[in-house]
This record gives structure tokens, C-alpha cells and sequence, in this order.
């Protein structure tokens, strides 16, 4: 085939290689990141699912009826059951509240149970995973019971009229959930053992769980199915989950890990766009003899255009083809760099990822390729005589035109997101002319400034000014380049920075709570004996919230305030709590007025004003008192969180207990024990594992984004390369003139390095102004974060630009001087 | 002028007639078509393509036509024009001489009823281009083509049957 080999001559002839590589670096990229990106989504959901132990979750206050489970089985979903209650545990004449929880023999569906058989132990070398619950027979217990207990492992348990052994340690179960709350200590047994236990009755407050897993398509079928059923009468009491409600945090820095690699393979693709626009005009530049040729030898246009038509489908093929391989070993790499944290094996990628990644491999071709190459068919024969005779190509903005239209096709079929692309576009088309403007003013107060300089500063300036329009465009593409590169490391910077915050390495892990007002100072030096912090110490009284204005509250209103609609726990403060801030109204300064402050979000659900008066039973007794602040609370922070405060002097009568939270290192956890064997009413909530869990998710997700970092670093080289090369042959001619004319070399590569270290260095200096921009409305856009400034852009931005684009220009230039100087104008024509 | 002549440029009135076509008639497809059935040139830039070996360019105008025999038939051009050595040598590797010789090496190999050459030894050194043109001619001879050659060098000019001397757009002399 003629175009295989004219293709196949023109890769010999090293005329292929940068728009090749550009081209199979889209493609590479776009796959990499589409494959990872699902590969990981489908185990981070199926991660997430562990979460909730399932796929989907039924949470019903009736048992689940038969026809919910022969669904489930009619779909070919996996299902299990587990059933929590509250209820007293004997041993001796010890008791405990505790919560039990009886499972299915095939729960957890998803994720796993840690257990161990060694209660406190100092590391998790004793721990182990499993996924199947404790065998009927047998008890498993969180390791805070066995201090309460006064017990070892193996001695009995009571629950209800059964008597079980306790036979592991629960360290932590898959569906746990970071919520805090005050709970019992977990007891789990078989949910064959249930009825032996005699404890669910009719009328009891039980709470039924069925769990269930499967392919995507039959949780789907399923959820659609129970959506149905939404207008049965017993459905009522019925609702599910998804793992994605599950945790809130994790959702959150998964999302913008999303994003990120979205916006990383979107910088990636519109740099090696660019490098492609690049690579094709020199491509075209080159071509124009070899097509006048071929006409002068009576080629007729339209034989041509199909020719390079022809050609250019070639090369799309066998790029899209090597890309497509590389982004698959890129993508294994990435996992392979990761494996370690993935948990087990990640399902594989459906065709999507591949075709999204050939598209942009079609596009790239038809919106930066070909319009380069648009007018070479209709090139004058006579152009073989008279090299000087003017070709008719797609003006700038002609072929501006072409690849914003193609880049719109590749962002939104990338994004989905019609908003998203437009920003981008508009973002970048403003971008690249306010960094044209600054970059020709730039030109011209160096030129002003070179007239006085010596003579290589007067030659490198001035090489720059004769080719200031071509000069402008390799600037706008440099600045681009490293404007892309600073927003992904800030981005990323900004991103790790902003989890490490959210979760800092002695985040509180542990809650004690339902300390009562005399052993307060007791267990603080029990805290300080052990030197361990504990964050500030809350009284609580439980009270319920009953009249607005001295009228009474409606049922519906509350159930419309998620976590009003209940008993809550208030409590009382002079210091506005750290992770608080007062968003209307006055925090107050003076205690003992009756006035409270609320939770922003449960105010709006409520629909309450400052100034209302509000009356809340406490135990029976009643405290009005008047709303004078709202507060925004960061619930993540870990540390004890209220929806209502008061002031000093109100609540002090309605016997209080106190709630602290503390990070306890695992080898400290024996405290524990120590601190329960003396109080065994408190209550310790471990957080500890939930907090673990998310953070190895978070490490994950970074790791990823450092991988797609290394990958859009390679676009950009290949940008600089590609802008480099478009001078090349001008430079090599001018070179060489100046070589014959007895330049020392010294003075041509001066003046090169000049150039290009100039180029660089403003390029650098726009890229850096544009970066900071750009992060900014990132950071308030798109990750909704705090706004912050980076210094080091400022820095690190004109000097890489200056380095790197003169190490590179040089690198690529320095045969000029080794060749002798004829040899680099015959290479020329 | 030599533009005209071939095809390669309209003339802004008047009529160019080439073997029996009437060129300026013509539209650009058909006189693509004319060029290829009659027409070959030599240029004095050579006009090799630089990322395409000796044995490319000569075979390339053949594989174009679709001559299964293009890379035989271009071995026996370069062997004719004594380069069979260099078959595998890219244009920037081979002198001046050389590459002029691959150019003839080409036009001839696609066997033109006219060949055009453009200043064919004005790039050379006296020497080289004494050679050039011997073997120019010499082919021409064989190959039985008509030569049409501009040239500002009078001892190439006098080895033509017929010489027209033009001085400003004006033919002064028809020898």
C-alpha cells in the first residue's frame, strides 16, 4: 500500500516522530487515566461498599418481607440479613447495655470483619480479617465489654436466655460507620442463635438489615425494583442505602480525586493538542516541496488530498493503537505503584475508557493535524520553480477555529459537562491573549533595554523580535505548558494539604462519654498520667425541643431538622468551640441569660429566626430560653460537635454528663482498659479503625494523582520540544550563516541559550501569573477549598521555564555548531 | 518561462500549446494529467526530499503512477547514473554532484516525452557540473526525450540543437 509506505518512509526520515508521539501521548493519556479512573472507581465504590458491607442496604424497623428477599434471589443477587437491638448482658453480677447484632452466615457481604483474640494488644500483629461472621454457638465482642465484664477471653456472655462464649475480639466491622454515637459495646452473634436468645418479642425495638450484593446491572435492577414498591403499605418502614451515602468524608476526597484526574487527563490532552498543532505545521512546512513536487509530476490535487487523507488515518490508527497500549501499561503501572494498598484484585474496565481514549486520538487528528495540513494539496506546482511563491494555508485564526471546535468535541466528551468545557475554552482562549499581550510587551521592553547590552544580548533580542509573532506563539505554548504544570502540582499540593488537614496524624480517635460530673477531674488525671491529650471537655444534658414562640413544635417540622427530630444533647460553653464559627447573631459574653445558639443547617430545615424563643424539656422540665446565634460546624473535625449551646448558668441544675474525645496511639489503647475497669459506666466510641480505613483510601487516592502528574509532565516536554522544533530549521539556517561568517561558537550557542532562557524565563514569569488565577478559582470552584497562595509559583515558574526550555532548546540545537556550516544548509535545501 | 512551458503556471493571455494539448484550455486536473504522461524535470536545487533515501526518490514518481516494477526500475536509473553504491543514502549525505545525479536519476526513470531542467549545473562546481551535463545529454540521447534546458552557462547552452536567448522578457536570438 503506497500511503503505508510513503508513511512508513516519512517515520525513517524522522519527520513523523513529534506528531506521532503527540498524538500516541493523547491517546496514552486519555486511556491511562479513563482505565485507571473506572478501574479504581468500580473498587473504590466496591471499597466504599465495605462501608455498608453491601452493595445496597435495607434498613427496616419490621422484618424484611419474604417477597424483598425472593426478589433479591429472582435477580441473582447475593443477600444476607443482620438484626441489631439493644439489650442487657449478663455475666455474674455484672451487666452492660450492649448492642447486639446478629448475622447471616454469608455477612458481610462486602468488606471485611477484623477480629483478633488478644483484647488491647499494643499492635495488630494478632489481627486478622474475615469475611463471614461468628458461627452459632459462639459470641464476638468489641474488647471495651471484656474490661466491663470483668472477663477473659472464652468466659460466657448471657444475652437474653442463651449463654455464648466469647470467642473473638471484634476490632473492627465493615459497617460500622464513623457516625458517632452512644452505643453499647457490640456483642455479634449467629442470627441462628436468635430465637434461642428469647430477646426479640413482638413490639421489641429491633432493627432489621437486608444487605445485598451483585453485578452493577442487578443492584441496579434491584434498586429500581424497590423504588416500585415505594407505594406498598409496609414499605414504610423500609429504606435504603447506597455505599456512596456511607461516608461523607471519604465521598468528598474521592470526588475531588475524581476531578483532579479528570482535570489532569483535560491538561494532558490539550498539551499534547498543542504538541500536535505544533508538530503538524512543521510537518506541513516540510511537506510543501515534496507536495509541489509531486504535482510538478502530475499529481492532481484531489490524488493528493486523498493520498494524505489516506495517511493521516494511517497514522491515527497505529498511534490510537500504540497509545491505547501504552495507557494500558500506564494504567498497570499506576495500579502495580499502588498494589500494595488496593485491597484484593480491582474489576476491570468495560470498552468505554478504550473508545473515549480513541475518539480523542480522532479528534486531536481532525482538529490540530489536519487543519495544518489542510492547503497542502492545493500548493502551486510551480512552487518547484520559485520556492518564494506564497502558499494559500489556513490562516491562524482559521486553524485557531478548527481545534477550538475539536477541543469543545473532546472536553465535553470527556466532561459531559457543556459548563465545564466552555470555562476551560474561555479560560484558555483569555489566557493565551492576555499571556500574547504580556509576553509582546515584554519583547518590546527588552528590546528597548538590549539596545545598550552586549553583542549576544543584541543578537538573541533581536533573533526574538524579527520572529516576535512566531516567538509569541512558542511563548503562549511554553506559558501554557508550565501555567498546566504549576496548577496540577499546586492542585495537588493544595489537595494532600487539605486532607492531611481534615485528618491530621493525632486526630482524636477515641470518644469517652457519659462521664459523670465527679469523675471529670479523676479520669483528666488518669488522662495526664498516661500523657495523653484530650480535646476540650463538654457537659451533656439530653433534652428535646418542644414550642417555637410558646407554641407547641409539629411532629412533620421536626422530622424536617435531621437530628432535632429527637432527643439531642445540649450543651454549654463560654468559648465558642474551635471548629465553629458563628454565622448570624452574637456569641454571648456573659453567663446565666437564658439564649442559645444553633447548628446554621438544622436552623434552615426548621425554619427558625434569631429572637424566636424557644422551649426545651428537659426530663420533663421545662427551659425557655431565646435563639441569639447560628453556627456553622465542622463536623469532621473529631472532636466533640452540638447542634444547640448554651451559655454558663442555664443548664448547670439538669445533672449533666461530660463528653471529651482524645488520640489514643494503638499501644496506648490499654488505657482503656484501665479507665473502664475503674469507671464502667463511661463509654468509649473507638474511631480509631474508621479513621485508618479513610486514610489509606486518601493515601491512594494521592499516589494516583502523583502518577498522572508524571504523565502530564511528559506532555508538557513534548509541547516544548514541538514549539522548539518550529524555529528549528530558521535558527539552523541563521546559525550556520553566522558559523560561515566566523561566529565563534561560543557566540551562537550564547545567543541560543539567550533566546531560549528568555523565552522560557517570561513564559515562565505569564505561566506563573496565570497559574495563581487559575488555582485560585480551582480551589473556590471546583474542590471547594479555602483560597491559597503559593509563593513558590512565582518562583519556581519563570526559573524552570528559563532552565529547562534553554536546556532543551540548546540540547536540541548543539549539532548546529558540531556540523560544519554548509552541511546544515544542504540538510536545509 | 520554463513554468509556463510545463504547465506549472497560466500565462495572463495567450496560449501555450504542449504535444498536442492545448495547456492554458486546460483546468489544473487535466493538466496534472498532461505532466504526468509527458513531462519530467531537473532542477538546480535538486528538489530531493530530504527525508526519503536515493532509491526513494527515485522510485517515489513510479509508486505514485503505480509501477509495480518502481524500486527495480529506480536501481537501474541510479546504476545508470553510477550510484549504484549509494541506493540507501539520505539526500544530506551525498555531495552535490551526487544528488543532482539522483534528481536525473528520477526524471528519466518515469521516461517523460519532454524533460524540463532548470539551471541543472548551476549549483555545481564547474567540474561536477561538466559531468552532469554529459550525462544529462547522454541520457537524453538514449532515452530519446526532448530536453528543454534554461541556463545562464553558454557551454551548456551550446550543446542544444536550438537556443533561444531571452534578455528582459524578450527573446533577442533563435539559433
Amino acid at each position: 500500500m503506497l500511503e503505508l509506505k510513503l508513511l512508513w518512509r516519512d517515520w525513517k526520515g524522522a519527520q513523523l516522530s513529534l506528531i506521532a508521539a503527540s498524538l500516541v501521548l493523547a491517546v496514552a493519556v486519555v486511556a491511562g487515566v479513563a482505565i485507571l479512573a473506572e478501574r479504581v472507581q468500580g473498587g473504590l465504590s466496591r471499597e466504599a461498599s465495605g462501608f455498608i458491607a453491601s452493595d445496597l442496604i435495607i434498613h427496616s424497623s419490621i422484618e424484611v418481607p419474604r417477597l424483598y428477599w425472593d426478589k433479591a434471589d429472582e435477580l441473582g443477587l447475593q443477600s444476607a440479613e443482620s438484626t441489631q437491638f439493644s439489650s442487657m448482658i449478663f455475666r455474674d453480677d455484672h451487666t452492660h447495655l450492649g448492642t447486639v447484632k446478629a448475622v447471616g452466615d454469608l455477612y458481610p457481604l462486602r468488606g471485611e470483619l477484623t477480629i483478633t483474640d488478644v483484647p488491647f494488644a499494643p499492635d495488630d500483629s494478632t489481627w486478622s480479617k474475615t469475611n463471614q461472621g461468628p458461627r452459632a454457638g459462639e459470641a464476638w465482642v468489641e474488647e471495651r465489654l471484656l474490661p466491663i465484664m470483668d472477663m477473659e477471653m472464652g468466659d460466657s456472655i448471657e444475652v437474653g436466655n442463651l449463654e455464648l462464649p466469647v470467642t473473638k475480639v471484634i476490632i473492627s466491622e465493615p459497617d460500622r460507620g464513623s457516625g458517632f454515637s452512644v452505643m453499647g459495646a457490640r456483642v455479634m452473634i449467629n442470627a441462628q442463635d436468635l430465637p434461642a436468645t428469647g430477646v426479640v418479642q413482638p413490639g421489641s425495638r429491633v432493627s432489621y438489615h437486608m444487605l445485598v450484593a451483585g453485578e452493577d446491572t442487578q443492584v441496579q435492577s434491584f434498586q429500581d425494583w424497590l423504588d416500585e414498591m415505594v407505594n406498598e403499605d409496609y414499605n414504610e418502614h423500609l429504606h435504603y442505602h447506597l455505599p456512596e451515602e456511607s461516608e461523607e468524608r471519604l465521598q468528598s476526597a474521592l470526588e475531588r480525586g475524581r476531578s483532579f484526574l479528570l482535570l489532569a487527563g483535560t491538561v494532558g490532552v490539550l498539551l499534547a493538542a498543542i504538541a500536535l498543532a505544533l508538530s503538524s505545521q512543521r510537518y506541513a512546512e516540510r511537506h510543501k516541496d515534496s507536495i509541489a513536487l509531486m504535482k510538478s509530476w502530475g499529481l492532481s490535487a484531489s490524488r493528493i488530498r486523498s493520498i494524505l487523507f489516506r495517511q493521516i488515518a494511517l497514522l491515527g490508527l497505529f498511534c490510537t493503537v500504540i497509545g491505547l497500549l501504552l495507557g494500558v501499561g500506564i494504567h498497570q503501572f499506576l495500579l502495580w505503584s499502588i498494589s500494595d494498598l488496593l485491597p484484593g484484585g480491582l474489576p476491570q474496565a468495560g470498552i468505554g475508557p478504550y473508545l473515549v481514549a480513541s475518539m480523542t486520538g480522532v479528534f486531536c487528528l481532525m482538529g490540530f493535524a489536519l487543519p495544518a495540513m489542510w492547503h497542502l494539496p492545493s500548493i502551486e506546482p510551480l512552487r518547484v520553480l520559485r520556492r518564494d511563491l506564497p502558499t494559500s494555508a489556513l490562516s491562524l485564526g482559521e486553524r485557531a477555529l478548527a481545534g477550538i471546535a475539536m477541543l469543545i468535541g473532546i472536553l465535553f466528551f470527556y466532561s459531559s459537562s457543556l459548563l465545564m468545557t466552555f470555562s476551560f475554552i474561555g479560560g484558555a482562549a483569555v489566557v493565551a491573549l492576555v499571556l500574547g499581550g504580556l509576553a509582546y510587551g515584554l519583547m518590546t521592553l527588552f528590546k528597548r533595554w538590549a539596545t545598550r547590552a552586549g553583542s549576544i544580548f543584541r543578537l538573541s533580542i533581536g533573533n526574538l523580535w524579527r520572529r516576535k509573532w512566531q516567538s509569541i506563539i512558542q511563548m503562549i505554548a511554553f506559558s501554557f505548558t508550565i501555567m498546566f504544570l504549576l496548577v496540577m502540582l499546586s492542585m495537588r499540593t493544595s489537595l494532600l494539604e487539605d486532607w492531611q488537614l481534615q485528618l491530621p496524624e493525632d486526630a482524636p480517635n477515641h470518644f469517652l462519654v457519659n462521664v459523670a460530673p465527679y469523675e471529670v477531674d479523676h479520669v483528666q488525671d488518669m488522662l495526664a498520667d498516661h500523657q495523653l491529650q484530650s480535646a476540650e471537655w463538654y457537659p451533656m444534658v439530653r433534652g428535646r425541643l418542644i414550642k417555637q414562640n410558646g407554641e407547641m413544635i409539629l411532629e412533620e417540622r421536626l422530622d424536617l431538622a435531621d437530628g432535632l427530630d429527637r432527643e439531642v444533647n445540649l450543651t454549654w460553653a463560654m468559648q465558642l468551640p474551635d471548629s465553629n464559627e458563628v454565622v448570624a447573631g452574637e456569641w454571648w459574653t456573659e453567663p446565666g441569660k437564658a439564649e442559645f445558639s444553633m447548628e446554621e443547617e438544622v436552623a434552615g430545615q426548621l425554619g427558625v429566626e434569631l429572637g424566636d424563643m424557644f422551649t426545651f424539656s428537659l426530663g420533663g422540665l421545662e427551659v425557655e430560653a431565646e435563639l441569639t446565634s447560628l453556627r456553622s460546624v465542622d463536623w469532621d473535625s473529631m472532636k466533640p460537635n452540638f447542634f444547640i449551646i448554651f451559655p454558663e448558668g442555664v443548664l448547670e441544675d439538669y445533672s449533666p454528663n461530660w463528653i471529651t474525645s482524645v488520640y489514643l496511639e494503638r499501644e496506648d489503647k490499654l488505657f482503656i482498659n484501665d479507665l473502664l475497669s475503674e469507671y464502667p459506666t463511661i463509654l468509649v466510641v473507638a474511631l480509631d479503625e474508621i479513621i485508618n480505613r479513610i486514610r489509606i483510601v486518601i493515601d491512594r487516592v494521592s499516589m494516583g494523582l502523583e502518577m498522572m502528574l508524571m504523565l502530564v509532565l511528559a506532555c508538557g516536554i513534548l509541547v516544548l520540544f514541538a514549539a522548539i522544533a518550529t524555529s528549528f530549521d530558521e535558527r539552523a539556517q541563521e546559525s550556520a550563516i553566522l558559523r560561515t561568517l566566523g561566529s565563534s561558537r561560543k557566540i551562537v550557542l550564547g545567543a541560543l541559550f539567550l533566546e531560549f532562557g528568555f523565552m522560557g524565563f517570561m513564559a515562565g514569569l505569564v505561566g506563573a501569573l496565570g497559574a495563581q488565577i487559575a488555582v485560585f478559582a480551582l480551589q473556590y470552584f471546583v474542590f471547594n477549598m479555602d483560597l491559597v497562595f503559593y509563593g513558590w509559583i512565582w518562583l519556581v515558574g519563570p526559573l524552570s521555564g528559563a532552565i529547562v526550555v534553554s536546556a532543551m532548546g540548546l540540547m536540541r540545537s548543539y549539532s548546529l555548531v558540531t556540523t560544519p556550516p554548509l552541511q546544515s544548509l544542504r540538510a536545509l535545501g | 518561462m520554463l513554468g509556463l512551458i510545463a504547465g506549472l503556471d497560466m500565462p495572463t493571455s495567450g496560449k501555450i500549446y504542449l504535444d498536442q494539448y492545448c495547456i492554458t484550455d486546460m483546468d489544473e486536473e487535466e493538466r496534472a494529467k498532461v505532466r504526468s504522461e509527458l513531462v519530467g524535470f531537473v532542477f538546480q536545487t535538486f528538489q530531493l526530499l530530504p527525508g526519503l533515501s536515493a532509491l526513494e526518490n527515485v522510485a517515489l514518481p513510479l509508486e505514485l503512477r503505480g509501477d509495480g516494477s518502481a524500486i527495480a526500475d529506480a536501481k537501474m536509473y541510479l546504476d545508470r547514473v553510477g550510484l549504484a553504491e549509494r541506493y540507501d543514502h539520505y539526500p544530506r549525505q551525498l555531495s552535490g554532484g551526487e544528488q543532482q545525479r539522483v534528481a536525473l536519476a528520477r526524471a528519466f526513470a518515469c521516461k517523460p516525452t519532454m524533460l524540463f531542467a532548470d539551471e541543472p549545473t548551476g549549483n555545481l562546481d564547474a567540474k561536477t557540473g561538466e559531468k552532469i551535463s554529459d550525462l544529462l545529454f547522454k541520457l537524453n540521447s538514449e532515452e530519446g526525450a526532448t530536453l528543454v534546458l534554461v541556463t545562464h552557462e553558454t557551454r551548456l547552452a551550446d550543446r542544444c540543437q536550438r537556443q533561444l536567448v531571452i534578455d528582459a522578457g524578450e527573446i533577442v536570438s533563435d539559433a
